[in-house]
C-alpha cells in the first residue's frame, strides 16, 4: 500500500500542472453542509449495517427528497424503505453498482466531497439522461474535469463522528484555451478515536481529473480516484450491556493489548477506480456519450477466530453477562465487574497472546487469530448513451450496458497473535468428526496445510457475473400533456469458481459451478398533466424483472457451487401519483405509491449457537408491498424565512412465508422443505414514519437552519431460524380455518425526536476568494435512547440471546470551513 | 505554479500521516504466573480425612485453610470432559468442578495450579471425589431438594486457584500404566493412566457416542481389558471424538480413571488419547443396527394377546429399548415381542445377531426362558402363527441394570438364503414377576458368530457361577457360631452376616477344578460388604482360600492357603464391587472358598456373585 501511496502522490502532482482562472458559482450554505453530512454519518460504509441512502439526495429540486436524504439520516432512513439495490449510481455515466449485492459502496468515494459534488440525480419513474433507473432512482456524478469550476479550495473540518479532522484540497484548472481541463482533489479523514470508543479512522483520498476538448463535438476525458482507509468498526450489543456499562454507545470490539486499545474489526480497502469518457456531439440534436469504467477492490473486514473449543472471546457474548448467572452472588460478581470493571468489558488481547505461547509450547495449534474476510472486486463496465431530440415535442434516449465483474471472495490470517501453528481446517466439523476426518479439511487437496500471515484459509471462490443490457425511453411533451416511456432488455450471467476443495463439499466446491443466465427486462409509462405551469399532476407505472443476485443465489456459497433450487428472478411492479404545486407562497409535491415485489431470494449466512454450527438460511419466494404517501413543501414566509415541511407515512412488509433451505457448514446435508413464518413482517432499520419541519433564513450572506424530525415505526431485522417451521412448529388451523402459527412477534422500535442547527456565513472577498464558514450541531437534545436498527440475535431461544440495537448518535457538530482561491 | 507546491505538500502529509498506522499496539510481554506459598496437604490426605462424607455421597464446607497443589492433568480441550478440571499430585487425582466453558484455554494439561480449600465444598459424587460447591438438586417425581456437591462458579474459582508457572510438556504427570484390570487401585480414582491393550465391545457398529442432535449427553461404551472390563465414558459434544466409530482390534487408552458407584470408568482428553487403533471411516457391513437413541427403528413391539391377558411395550428409555413388566404397581401378565422388519439374508453368507442387554428384577429361575432371542422365516405379522427358533446367548444376571453382551450368536444354517426373516426378542411378564428388560443396541451383520458355550457363561470361562439360582455346585461348612451361608435367589446372589450370631466361620466351597490344561487361569468375583466398619475388618473377615489337595468334607482336612483379594470395596455399602483378579494354580485339583470370620461384634454383611474364572 505504500507503494502505491508513493504513486498517488506523483499522480497527484502531475494534475496541477496546468492552472487557470475561472469565476465561482456561489454557493448556499445549506448546499455545502448537506453534502458534509451526506458522506459521513449516513453513507454506508459500515458492511454490517443495512445500507441507508437514497441515491435520491441529489435531486436538489425536490424538498421531499433532498429533505429525507439531509436531515433523515442519523436515522438512516431510506425512501420509500426501498434496499439501496434499487438506487443505480452512475459516475461519467458509468454503472457502479456492486453487481454481486447490487448495492453502491459509497465508501468508494468517502472523502471526496468537493470533487463529487457535481450529480444529476433522477427520481424512480422520471427518465433519466445517463442509464434506465430502476425503482429507487438514479444519480450519474459527472466528473469530467470541464465541468469543474477553475480554481482551488481547501476545507478544513472538525466533527465529533467516525472521524474527528478532514482536510481537502481541490483544485480546478476549468477548461483552457489548449482544449485541456484538469481537476486534482486530495483528502485526508483522520480519528485517533472516533465517537465511539475503540474506533479509529484513517482514509487518504485522491482524485484525478483530466479532459481534452478536441473540438466541438469530440472531447475524451479519463478519472482515476481511490481512498486506501483503515477504520475501527463498532457493533451492537444487548440493551443489557448497554444498561450495564450506561451507555447505548458501548463498543465490544475493542480491547487493551499491552495497555493500548486495539479493535478487533477493522476494515481495510483500497478500490483505485478509472473511467474514460468520450463524448460525441454528432449533431445538434444527437449526443453520444460512452464510457469505460474499471475498477480493482481490495476490502477486507477484521475479526477474531478461535478454535481448541477456548471459551468466546468477545466481552458480551451472553455466557459473560449477569443475565446468565442463576445464583445471586454470581450475579452479584458478574454485574459489579462489568460496571466497574473496563478492562473486563472489553477484549482481553494479552490473554489471546498468552494462550497461543502455552499452545506453542505443546506444539499445537493457535487458540486465537485475527482474520481478514475479503471481499475483493474486478470490474469492467462499458456504458454508452445516445440522445436525441427529433422535434420540440419527442425526444429519446438510448443506452447499452456490458460489464464483467469478478468477485474474489476469501478468508486470510491477518494476525496470529504469537502463535506459530495455523492449521486449513473447519473448527466445526473438526469438533464432530476429528481434525484428521475429510470433512474437517477446508481445502483437501492441500490437507492440514500448516498456514501463516497472510495465507488465505477457510473458503476460497470466486463469482462471476457478467451483464448486459440495451435500453431506450423518451418523452413527448405538448403544452398540457407529457408522456415517458421506456423499456430495457438484457441478461445475467452468473457462476461461482470454487479455489478450494471444502471437506463438507468434496465434488461441489472446486472448479466451476453451472452457469445461470437470466433475462433483464423492464418497461415504464408516465403521463404528466400540467394543469397550469403551477399544478401538475403525474401518474407512473413500471414493471421490471430483475435477475436474483449472485450473492444470494448459492445455498452456500463459501463451500460449494450449489445454488438455491429453483433460483427465479425477481418481478417489480408499482406505481405512484403525484401533484407538484407552486403557488406564490406555497410549493411543494404529495406523492402517493405502491410497489410489488415478487419471488426475491435471500441469504443469510450466521453462528448458530443451539447447535454450534455455522449456518447458512437461504429464502425464495419472497412477496413484499411498500406503498406511502409522501409530502414535502415549503412555505415561503418572508423573502429570506422559509419553513419546509417533510412527512412520510409508508408500509413495507412481507406479503408470505417464504421457502427456505438451511445448511450447515459442518455438514453435507441440506435440510429443506421448511418455511420462515414472516408474513407481515416490515422491511427493517427506517423508519416508516417521519415528521419533519424545518426554518431556514438567510441574511447578508448568513445562513440559519433549525429542523426537528419525529421518527416512528422502525422495526428490528428479525431472525429468521426463529421463524423457521421446526421452530413455529409448522402452520395450525385456528377455530376459523386459518393458517395459524406461533411465531415470535417483530419489535417494533420506540419512535422518537431529533433536533438539528446550523448556522453558515458566506463571505465573498474582492479579490475573487471566498471563505464558507459552516456550523451544524445534530441531535441538539441530545437523545441518545433513540434506536435506529439491530437485529436479533439469529437463534431460537430469544430471551436468553435478547437482541441487538444501535442507537443514533447523541449530540454531535460539524465545523466546516472552506476557501476557495 | 507555486500552487503545485501547495499540492505536492499536501499530498506528502497526507501519505505521512496514513501510514503511521493505527493499528499499533506493542506486542504484549509473556506473562508468568507465581504463587508464594506451599501447599500443606496432600491430595490423598484430602480425600482420608473426608472420606466419609465422599462415600456417603455427601458434602461438606472446608473450613480450615488447607491448600493443596496439583498438574492439571485433564480438562475441557475436546469437550469430553465438561466443567470440570482434574488435577493430581503424586498422591491422588482430583475432580474439580467449575461453573465455566473453555478452561483449557487457561488450564492447559500441564498447569501447575494452588487452590485454597477454605470456603469450598468437598463431597461425594457416585462416592468418587469432588471438589466444588453446594448444588440444589430438585427432584421433580416428589418436588424435593436435595443438597449435594455440584460446581463452584467461575468466579468462585477465581478466587481460590492461583496458577504456577507455565505449562510445559515436561509438566504434564506421566500416566500411570494398566496393564491387567487386577492393577488398578483405589488410589488411582481420578487420576491419569494409560490402559494397554483396550478392545472395544460393538466394534464397528456404534461411535464414540451417540448423535448430539438427539439431545446433549454422555454415554457409555464397553471396553475390554486382560483380566475385566472397563466403561468408556464420552460426551456427544467431544470433538473429534464422539462420532469416531469403535475401532476393531486392541490399543491404548489414555484418560482419567474415575470410580462411579465403585464402577472403574475411563474419559478421554482428546482423540490422541487413544492409540495403535485403525479407526474405519464407514460402520461395518450390518443387516440391521439400531441403537435405541430415540427410536425403535426396524423393531416394532407386538404383543401376544392369546399367550397372555395384559398388554406391554417395548418404548424408548434412556436411549434403549425397554420393556417393564411392572406398571402402576402391579406385574402385568403379558408376552411381548420386539420384532424385527423382514431381513433378506438370501446372500447366504455367515450371520451373527449381537446386542448389549441388561435384565432386572427378574425371576433367576425362568431368566432365560422369559428373555429369548427369538428368529424365524415365515413370520408374516401374527406372532402366534410363525415359527420361532429361540437362540442361546449371554444373559446379564437379572438383578441389576448391569449390561452385558448377548456374544456374537450365529444365524443357524437354515435361516440363511431366505427372503424372509425376522428376529425378536421376547419377554414373558408374570403376576408374579415382571421384569424390566433394557436392549441398548441390536445388530444383524454378515460374519462369523461364536458358539455361546454355557448360556450363563460369559464370555467361554472355563468356570462361572452368578448364584443367580442358589449354590450351584459350591458346598457350604458351617463350622462355628449360628450364621451360614445362604441363597437369595430373589436378588441373585449368594450371602451371610454373623450379625447377632456369636463368633463364626462358614465357608462356601467351589467344586473341583481341573485346570492343569489352561495357564494363567484367574478368578473374579463381584462383592459387596456392609456393616464392617474398617477395612481391616472387611479384609480379616472375608477372605479367600485356595486348596489343591481338598476333596470334599471339612476343609480342615486340606492345606488351605490365602489368597489375597486385590480389590475390597472401599467402604460399606449394596454395591457390588469387582474383586480383581487372582491368580489359580493350573494343576488338576483346585478348589477356592469364601471363608467367613466374624467376631461376636460388628459382624460384617458379605454378598457374593458373578464367580468367573478364565
Amino acid at each position: 500500500m505504500k507503494q502505491k501511496l508513493g504513486l498517488i502522490v506523483v499522480l497527484a502532482g502531475i494534475s496541477s500542472l496546468v492552472c487557470a482562472q475561472q469565476t465561482n458559482k456561489p454557493n448556499t450554505g445549506r448546499e455545502d453542509n448537506s453534502s458534509f453530512t451526506f458522506s459521513e454519518s449516513q453513507l454506508n460504509e459500515d458492511d454490517d449495517v443495512n445500507q441507508s441512502i437514497s441515491a435520491l439526495v441529489s435531486s436538489d429540486n425536490d424538498v421531499y427528497l433532498s429533505t429525507a436524504g439531509y436531515s433523515f439520516s442519523p436515522m438512516r432512513f431510506r425512501v420509500r424503505a426501498y434496499d439501496s439495490q434499487y438506487n443505480d449510481m452512475y459516475i461519467n455515466g458509468v454503472h457502479f453498482n456492486n453487481v454481486e449485492t447490487g448495492r453502491f459502496s459509497y465508501g468508494v468515494i468517502g472523502g471526496l466531497n468537493d470533487a463529487t459534488r457535481n450529480k444529476d440525480g433522477v427520481s424512480s419513474f422520471a427518465p433519466s439522461r445517463f442509464g434506465y433507473n430502476s425503482f429507487g432512482g438514479s444519480t450519474n456524478i459527472i466528473t469530467r474535469a470541464s465541468q469543474y469550476a477553475a480554481g482551488s479550495k481547501v476545507s478544513l473540518s472538525g466533527c465529533n463522528r467516525n472521524y474527528i479532522l478532514r482536510g481537502m484540497f481541490t483544485h480546478s484548472t476549468g477548461l483552457m484555451k489548449n482544449g485541456w481541463a484538469f481537476t486534482g482533489s486530495l483528502s485526508y479523514r483522520w480519528a485517533k478515536e472516533g465517537n465511539i470508543e475503540g474506533t479509529f479512522y484513517n482514509s487518504l483520498g485522491y482524485f484525478l481529473a483530466a479532459e481534452k476538448v478536441f473540438n466541438d463535438r469530440h472531447s475524451l476525458s479519463i478519472t482515476t480516484w481511490g481512498n486506501p482507509t483503515e477504520r475501527g468498526q463498532q457493533t451492537a450489543s444487548t440493551q443489557e450491556v448497554y444498561d450495564l456499562v450506561g451507555s447505548n454507545y458501548y463498543n465490544a470490539n475493542w480491547g487493551y493489548q499491552d495497555g493500548k486499545k486495539r479493535n478487533a474489526r477493522v476494515v481495510r480497502s483500497f478500490e483505485p477506480t478509472a473511467v474514460l469518457t468520450w463524448l460525441f456531439n454528432i449533431n445538434k440534436d444527437t449526443k453520444l456519450q460512452t464510457s469505460f469504467g474499471a475498477r480493482y477492490s481490495n476490502y477486507g473486514t477484521s475479526a477474531l477466530g478461535w478454535y481448541n473449543n477456548v471459551p468466546d472471546p468477545r466481552p458480551d457474548y451472553w455466557k459473560k453477562l449477569p443475565s446468565y448467572y442463576t445464583d445471586a452472588r454470581d450475579k452479584e460478581i458478574a454485574t459489579d465487574l462489568w460496571e466497574h470493571n473496563k478492562e473486563f468489558r472489553q477484549l482481553d488481547w494479552d490473554m489471546f497472546y498468552n494462550v497461543n505461547r502455552q499452545q506453542n509450547r505443546f506444539n499445537d495449534m493457535a487458540s486465537y487469530i485475527v482474520e481478514e474476510r475479503h471481499n475483493d472486486q474486478l470490474v469492467f463496465t462499458l456504458n454508452s448513451v445516445i440522445n436525441h431530440t427529433f422535434n420540440k415535442h419527442t425526444s429519446l434516449t438510448g443506452g447499452l450496458e456490458l460489464g464483467s465483474t469478478k468477485g474474489m471472495h476469501y478468508n486470510k490470517i491477518k494476525d496470529m497473535l504469537g502463535a506459530d501453528i495455523f492449521y486449513n481446517i473447519d473448527k466445526f466439523s473438526a469438533r464432530d468428526y476429528g481434525m484428521n476426518s475429510d470433512i474437517a479439511q477446508n481445502d483437501l487437496d492441500n490437507r492440514n496445510a500448516m498456514l501463516k500471515k497472510g495465507d488465505k484459509f477457510g473458503y476460497n471462490y470466486n463469482l462471476f457475473v457478467n451483464k448486459g443490457n440495451v435500453w431506450a425511453q423518451g418523452v413527448t411533451s405538448h403544452s398540457h400533456w407529457d408522456i415517458q416511456y421506456g423499456a430495457k432488455i438484457g441478461a445475467t450471467q452468473f457462476w461461482r469458481e470454487g479455489l478450494m476443495r471444502n471437506g463438507r463439499a468434496a465434488n461441489s466446491s472446486k472448479g466451476n459451478s453451472d452457469k445461470k443466465i437470466f433475462m433483464d427486462y423492464a418497461g415504464k409509462f408516465g403521463v404528466t398533466y400540467k394543469v397550469t405551469g403551477n399544478h401538475i399532476l403525474s401518474l407512473n407505472t413500471a414493471f421490471e424483472n430483475r435477475a436474483p443476485l449472485a450473492y444470494n443465489s448459492f445455498v452456500a456459497p463459501r463451500m460449494k457451487n450449489m445454488y438455491v433450487s429453483d433460483l427465479q428472478s425477481e418481478k417489480i411492479v408499482g406505481g405512484d401519483l403525484n401533484y407538484v404545486f407552486n403557488f406564490p407562497r406555497v410549493h411543494g409535491r404529495i406523492t402517493g405509491y405502491y410497489t410489488r415485489f415478487f419471488d426475491q431470494t435471500e441469504l443469510e449466512s450466521f453462528y448458530d449457537d443451539d447447535t454450534h454450527r455455522y449456518s447458512y438460511l437461504s429464502m425464495k419466494g419472497i412477496n413484499k408491498e411498500h406503498w406511502g404517501v409522501e409530502l414535502g413543501l415549503t412555505v415561503n414566509i418572508v423573502s429570506s424565512l422559509n419553513l419546509t415541511g417533510v412527512a412520510t407515512y409508508s408500509d413495507a412488509r412481507y406479503m408470505n412465508n417464504p421457502d427456505a433451505t438451511l445448511t450447515y457448514e459442518n455438514e453435507t446435508e441440506v435440510t429443506t422443505g421448511e418455511k420462515v413464518y414472516c408474513d407481515g413482517f416490515r422491511v427493517n432499520s427506517t423508519p416508516l414514519s417521519v415528521y419533519s419541519l424545518a426554518l431556514d433564513y438567510s441574511i447578508k450572506g448568513w445562513f440559519f437552519n433549525l429542523n426537528g424530525n419525529y421518527y416512528d415505526r422502525t422495526y428490528l431485522d428479525f431472525s429468521t431460524i426463529r421463524r423457521l417451521s421446526r421452530v413455529v412448529g409448522g402452520p395450525g388451523v385456528d377455530l376459523g380455518g386459518n393458517e395459524s402459527v406461533k411465531a415470535d412477534p417483530q419489535q417494533k422500535l420506540k419512535g422518537g425526536f431529533m433536533m438539528d442547527a446550523s448556522i453558515g456565513r458566506y463571505l465573498r472577498f474582492k479579490n475573487g476568494t471566498s471563505l464558507s464558514l459552516n456550523l451544524s450541531v445534530n441531535n441538539i437534545l441530545n437523545n441518545t435512547n433513540l434506536r435506529t436498527g439491530g437485529y436479533e440475535q439469529n437463534r431460537i431461544d430469544g430471551l436468553k440471546y435478547a437482541s441487538k440495537y444501535y442507537y443514533a448518535q447523541g449530540i454531535n457538530a460539524f465545523l466546516n470551513i472552506g476557501y476557495r482561491f | 505554479m507555486r500552487k503545485l507546491k501547495n499540492i505536492f505538500l499536501l499530498a506528502l502529509l497526507a501519505a505521512i500521516s496514513f501510514t503511521a498506522c493505527v493499528d499499533d499496539a506493542g506486542i504484549p510481554g509473556e506473562y508468568v504466573p507465581e504463587y508464594n506459598g506451599e501447599a500443606n496437604l496432600t491430595i490423598k490426605d484430602l480425600k482420608e480425612k473426608y472420606a466419609t462424607v465422599i462415600s456417603n455421597n455427601s458434602l461438606e464446607e472446608i473450613t480450615d485453610d488447607y491448600v493443596i497443589k496439583g498438574f492439571v492433568t485433564g480438562n475441557d480441550i475436546s469437550g469430553n470432559i465438561y466443567k470440570t478440571l482434574f488435577i493430581q499430585d503424586e498422591t491422588g487425582g482430583l475432580n474439580i468442578a467449575i461453573d465455566a466453558d473453555g478452561l483449557n484455554a487457561s488450564y492447559c494439561l500441564g498447569q501447575e495450579v494452588f487452590v485454597r480449600l477454605k470456603g469450598l465444598y468437598i463431597g461425594g459424587y457416585g462416592s468418587s471425589a469432588q471438589l466444588g460447591y453446594t448444588y440444589n438438586k430438585v427432584d421433580t417425581t416428589n418436588n424435593t431438594t436435595k443438597v449435594q456437591i455440584g460446581r463452584m462458579s467461575k468466579f468462585m474459582w477465581q478466587d481460590h486457584a492461583f496458577k504456577n508457572g507455565l505449562a510445559m510438556p515436561s509438566t504434564v504427570p506421566a500416566p500411570i500404566i494398566i496393564n491387567n484390570e487386577s492393577e488398578i487401585k483405589n488410589s488411582y480414582d481420578g487420576m491419569l493412566v494409560t490402559v494397554k491393550g483396550v478392545s472395544f465391545n460393538m466394534a464397528g457398529f456404534l461411535t464414540m457416542a451417540e448423535d448430539k442432535n438427539i439431545g446433549a449427553g454422555t454415554d457409555s461404551r464397553q471396553l475390554i481389558i486382560d483380566g475385566g472390563d472397563l466403561t468408556l465414558r464420552t460426551s456427544r459434544y467431544a470433538t473429534g471424538i464422539a462420532t469416531l466409530i469403535l475401532p476393531e482390534g486392541k490399543g491404548d487408552i489414555t484418560g482419567i480413571l474415575t470410580s462411579y458407584r465403585g464402577e472403574w470408568q475411563l474419559t478421554v482428553r482428546e482423540a490422541s488419547d487413544f492409540q495403535g487403533y485403525n479407526f474405519q471411516s464407514q460402520i461395518s457391513p450390518h443387516y440391521i443396527l439400531e441403537t435405541f437413541s430415540s427410536e425403535l427403528g426396524v423393531f416394532k413391539s407386538v404383543s401376544d394377546l392369546v399367550g397372555a391377558t395384559g398388554r406391554l411395550s417395548w418404548t424408548i428409555d434412556f436411549n434403549s429399548a425397554m420393556i417393564k413388566g411392572y406398571v402402576d404397581g402391579k406385574n402385568v401378565d403379558a408376552i411381548t415381542y420386539l420384532v424385527s422388519s423382514s431381513l433378506d439374508l438370501s446372500a447366504g453368507t455367515p450371520t451373527y445377531i449381537t446386542f448389549d442387554h441388561a435384565i432386572n428384577y427378574a425371576d433367576s429361575k425362568t431368566l432365560r426362558q422369559n428373555h429369548q432371542l427369538l428368529i424365524s422365516k415365515d413370520y408374516n405379522g401374527n406372532v402366534n402363527e410363525a415359527h420361532w427358533t429361540a437362540l442361546d446367548t449371554y444373559m446379564p444376571s437379572g438383578s441389576s441394570f448391569v449390561f452385558v453382551n448377548s456374544g456374537r450368536v450365529i444365524v443357524p444354517q437354515e435361516f440363511l438364503g431366505q427372503k424372509n426373516v425376522t428376529v425378536a426378542l421376547k419377554q414373558v411378564s408374570t403376576t408374579t414377576k415382571g421384569s424390566t428388560w433394557e436392549v441398548r443396541n441390536f445388530v444383524v451383520a454378515p460374519g462369523q458368530g461364536e458358539v455361546i458355550k454355557d448360556p450363563t457363561n460369559p464370555d467361554g470361562a472355563i468356570f462361572y457361577e452368578s448364584f443367580a439360582n442358589g449354590f450351584g455346585n459350591f458346598t457350604t461348612q458351617d463350622i462355628t457360631g449360628g450364621a451360614y451361608w445362604q441363597e437369595d435367589t430373589e436378588r441373585g446372589f449368594v450371602k451371610i452376616s454373623g450379625n447377632g450370631r456369636g463368633v463364626n466361620e462358614d465357608w462356601l466351597i467351589s467344586p473341583k477344578l481341573d485346570l492343569s490344561k489352561y495357564q494363567n487361569v484367574q478368578l473374579h468375583f463381584m462383592q459387596a460388604i456392609n456393616f464392617a466398619l474398617t477395612e481391616a475388618a472387611r479384609k480379616s473377615q472375608c477372605k479367600l482360600m485356595i486348596s489343591t489337595n481338598y476333596n470334599s468334607g471339612k476343609p480342615e482336612t486340606a492345606t488351605w492357603t490365602e489368597a489375597t483379594i486385590p480389590t475390597y470395596p472401599t467402604s460399606d455399602s449394596w454395591n457390588f464391587i469387582g474383586s480383581g483378579t487372582i491368580d489359580l494354580p493350573s494343576v488338576n485339583n483346585v478348589h477356592f472358598a469364601f471363608k467367613y470370620n466374624c467376631p461376636d461384634t460388628n459382624a460384617a454383611y458379605w454378598e457374593i456373585k458373578d464367580v468367573i474364572v478364565k
